[in-house]
């Protein structure tokens, strides 16, 4: 397969490029649902394809192709040209791939007892259907289970006009469940989740296993049909580690892309080394967060074949670094950090984060519960969304009503707004324990490029006037 | 030129289907059906001034079999005839140690119902990289020009042209074409220590001019530089203009009306036909026939025929929305909702899933609805947090930065974002106005909506 990359940048280059990168993603997916034990869906896919980033005349064009024959890729260099001619002429800016550390590195693979490649899709649907009926077993007035599963492994390829020459494989594992409740017209949900790159046998442990799964999805579930509504309003707040992975990721990572901040979108243009939040705020990006204690996405190797590094972008409080592709970082005279990152050869790599996750502090859980005295003690994430003023909107998965300390009742609906930059400033304190997670479901989205996997965690935080939005 | 391209595309795919299907029935497969795809698309970007442009066409087969009462189903990149094969064993693989699925009878037969493509506009198969280009430029430059304080853009310029084509063992031989522009632009205006943001978009079957997106999207972001604080929490009368409504509107309907959702108890729609389930002002139509809808096809990605269903008729909730799967389980026929994600929906086994939604316009414009409104809020451009409503029980909660005061039927002044929250399903029955102002969006048709008792904070 080598071979046809390096006929693509050769062919790229003898039609005039300057420079050119050629990848290839071979990847296989599956992925399983089931409604209660019913498998409904079982999902099974190979994707393989080339794609070509040719840089012409301060220009680029990005062109791929899934038929992976010579006379196809033949084609797609000449597609990817055109398109940087055409480009070189009407941009603003000139784009240069500058200069950037050579790899050379073959069939890098993270070390797993049980690979996925080597279990039949019946063992997976087993692991499922054990957290479905953990969840019937123990659930109060369910309405319904949703299991799922999904895998990807595979290999990555890529080289480039400089010599990089660079192959990994990436692997990921998923494990989910949902399980709603119904009493009357409410209906209240509870999920569970546990994914990133590693091996099946994290299952077998009985923290991780299907059975505690579908225990803790039906027990929140039966605790929501008791649940309060958020009173609405800023609170104190007790954010657990996902939920500020979310932030760490959503809100204030995005901030950091050398793409936002070169076109002026970014509120923290021309801010490096300023202070921007509390000494109790660090924030951290890097590619292979250490898969025996962590479980992020493990990818050594960035899309444009840079090997990934430690990125600390929020130090104590103070803006420390942007996250760079080549030419974000030529254009701002810096260097490349190994973020750059296609969802798949349909798209060419853009700035995109890794593992992004708050630095631990130093309480106990404990403790930070007594720091947090009265306020609402948020939970797990349902997702998130940021926009480029920094003002973001959460929703953690569930929660409690805190008071002295104590924890009192459930909350319904837990939905987190505010700005970032204020939250960072309103960081108290953190606790001592750090968790990632990364997962098949979900992903990151920009660009039109989703689903990308990306690692998220942090510890707990305790975070002052925060508000919370919610039904009165 | 580009038509004829189409054409012997779909053919090319039509065959392909076919062949892929008795491929698999002679590998033992008891029924079989292949579905293959195609789309080209030209995609230019522009972040301020920094230009990204790509092209390519995504293609790829997917299978779906029957072997021993259990269906599987496998895909895979690209169209050459080995691959079909590997996907054919993949997919048996996968029945083989599949469950059986009590509600799962067999795969559909084909319906007879007139249908066509919608509009394919010559233009749009002609658009070059180049011309995808200059209308990128021109969109940031016209943005750029409204206002000294636009700092800042993401614009894009999108051309896709699609074909797929599905064949099964029943007797299935179809396919569908379709090609649309697509443009928009994000805007940040900054001022002082504030920072805003604006957007606007196009999307359309027939070619379109983007000069004026640049200057709505500026006007927007400009206009809300003078933001206050709400500073409190209420329960008020909400204003939505079309584009911040769309989304949550499609999906809460996509979910609820879905009909195996409803079997499998995860639809607030369930056990609700006939029952009122919005004020008599809503009446709500999914319109796979719809000309200019964007995900208008001939036929589904079953092969069966779209068609025009009316959800709620004047408040009552008439059907829920069915592929071959869902409708088997009630004895009824699909209705022409089997959809696969595109671009690459060979990936994908279909899915029920809303094509374009048609909410009955009203009699009155945006500003003539805010001139009724006592006391609320305004609600304009997008709103973000559609994406993690809880669509199955109706609970929402979503911030809305480019929010206005109204007061005695006067729009006030723009406030900082706030929080939207409440139960999407109870305020359909709370459904006070609908505007006459229908705009085309990639979910269908939406008029500018009045909605009582949501709670807003900020």
């Amino acid at each position: 397969m080598f071979d046809l990359l390096k006929h693509g940048v050769k062919k790229g280059e003898e039609l005039g490029g300057e420079f050119v990168e050629a990848r290839f993603d071979d990847l296989m997916v599956r992925e399983l649902r089931a409604e209660k034990r019913v498998v409904k869906d079982i999902k099974s896919f190979r994707r393989r394809g080339i794609g070509v980033n040719l840089y012409y005349g301060g220009a680029t064009g990005y062109s791929f192709t899934v038929d992976l024959s010579r006379q196809a890729v033949t084609k797609t260099v000449a597609r990817a040209m055109k398109i940087a001619e055409a480009s070189s002429g009407a941009a603003g800016i000139e784009v240069e791939p500058g200069e950037a550390p050579t790899s050379k590195s073959k069939k890098l693979e993270l070390r797993v007892k049980k690979h996925p490649r080597d279990f039949q899709l019946g063992f997976k649907k087993d692991l499922m259907l054990r957290a479905v009926d953990s969840a019937q077993e123990q659930g109060q007035k369910i309405s319904s289970i949703t299991g799922r599963y999904g895998e990807f492994y595979g290999e990555k390829l890529f080289l480039n006009s400089a010599g990089t020459r660079v192959s990994w494989h990436p692997l990921v594992v998923d494990l989910r469940l949902r399980v709603v409740s119904k009493e009357g017209d409410l209906l209240v949900d509870g999920a569970d989740a546990f994914g990133g790159s590693f091996g099946l046998e994290v299952f077998d442990s009985r923290e991780h296993s299907p059975e505690a799964m579908g225990q803790n999805a039906a027990q929140w579930a039966a605790e929501k049909l008791e649940a309060k509504a958020v009173p609405p309003g800023k609170h104190r707040a007790l954010c657990e580690n996902r939920l500020v992975g979310v932030l760490a990721h959503e809100s204030f990572g995005h901030l950091t892309e050398g793409d936002f901040v070169m076109a002026g979108m970014s509120p923290l243009v021309g801010k490096l080394g300023k202070r921007l939040g509390s000494e109790h705020a660090t924030i951290i990006d890097e590619g292979t967060p250490d898969p025996e204690k962590y479980h992020g996405f493990w990818m050594p190797f960035d899309d444009q074949g840079v090997k990934t590094t430690e990125i600390m972008i929020l130090n104590k409080g103070r803006l420390s670094k942007y996250l760079h592709s080549r030419e974000t970082a030529t254009l701002m005279r810096s260097q490349t950090t190994g973020n750059a990152r296609a969802v798949n050869y349909n798209f060419p790599p853009i700035v995109r984060m890794r593992n992004t996750y708050f630095a631990p502090g130093e309480l106990s859980v404990e403790e930070a519960l007594e720091e947090l005295d009265t306020g609402i003690y948020a939970i797990g994430t349902a997702g998130g969304q940021a926009s480029a003023d920094g003002t973001f909107m959460f929703k953690a998965r569930r929660g409690y009503y805190v008071e002295e300390g104590e924890k009192k009742h459930t909350l319904r609906e837990v939905t987190l707004t505010g700005n970032i930059l204020t939250f960072l400033k309103n960081v108290e304190g953190g606790t001592s324990e750090l968790m990632i997670r990364s997962g098949y479901f979900g992903g990151c989205g920009k660009g039109g490029q989703h689903p990308l996997p990306v690692g998220l965690g942090g510890p707990h935080l305790v975070v002052s006037e925060v508000q919370f939005g919610g039904e009165k | 030129m580009m038509a004829k391209t189409l054409d012997s595309t779909q053919d090319e795919l039509t065959t392909l289907a076919e062949l892929g299907m008795k491929k698999a029935l002679s590998a033992g497969a008891e029924e079989a059906e292949t579905f293959v795809s195609w789309m080209d698309t030209i995609s230019i970007n522009i972040k301020k001034n920094i230009i990204e442009a790509r092209r390519g066409s995504p293609a790829g087969v997917g299978v779906r079999v029957v072997w021993n009462g259990k269906v599987g189903f496998a895909a895979q990149s690209g169209t050459d005839k080995a691959g079909i094969e590997r996907v054919v064993e993949e997919a048996l693989a996968v029945a083989k140690i599949r469950p059986p699925d009590p509600d799962f009878e067999q795969l559909p037969d084909p319906i007879s119902r007139p249908s066509k493509d919608g509009i394919i506009h010559d233009a749009i198969l002609e658009f070059s990289e180049k011309d995808a280009l200059e209308a990128v430029n021109n969109l940031a430059q016209t943005a750029f020009a409204q206002d000294k304080r636009i700092r800042s853009l993401f614009g894009a310029v999108e051309v896709h042209k699609g074909v797929q084509a599905v064949a099964n063992s029943r007797g299935i031989s179809d396919s569908g074409r379709s090609a649309f522009i697509d443009g928009g632009v994000y805007c940040v205006a900054v001022e002082a220590q504030k920072q805003k943001t604006g957007s606007e978009q196009i999307v359309s079957r027939k070619l379109k001019d983007f000069s004026q997106v640049g200057e709505r999207a500026a006007e927007r972001a400009i206009k809300m530089l003078e933001a206050k604080p709400l500073g409190r929490s209420m329960k008020t009368t909400t204003v939505w203009e079309n584009v911040s409504i769309a989304h949550l509107l499609r999906g809460m309907l996509n979910t609820a009306s879905n009909a195996q959702n409803v079997q499998e108890g995860k639809s607030f729609f369930r056990g609700k036909i006939n029952e009122k389930v919005a004020t008599d002002k809503v009446t709500i139509v999914d319109d796979g026939q719809l000309p200019e809808g964007i995900f208008t096809m001939k036929v589904d990605a079953e092969g069966i025929p779209t068609q025009t269903t009316t959800v709620i008729d004047k408040g009552i909730l008439k059907t829920h929305l069915y592929d071959s799967y869902a409708a088997q389980r009630e004895d009824k026929e699909s209705s022409g909702n089997a959809k696969r994600e595109w671009p690459e929906p060979f990936l994908t086994t279909p899915s029920v899933s809303t094509t374009n939604l048609l909410v009955k316009p009203g009699s009155k414009n945006l500003q003539e609805m805010i001139g009724e409104v006592e006391e609320g809020i305004l609600i304009t451009d997008m709103v973000m947090g559609v994406g993690h409503a809880n669509t199955i029980t109706g609970e929402f909660s979503v911030v809305a930065p480019s929010a206005f005061q109204v007061e005695q039927g006067e729009i006030l002044h723009p406030l900082e974002p706030v929080t939207v929250a409440g139960n999407f399903f109870q305020a359909l029955k709370r459904v006070v106005r609908i505007g006459s102002d229908t705009r085309l969006l990639t979910v269908g048709k939406i008029p500018s909506m009045i909605l009582g008792g949501l709670t807003v904070s900020g």
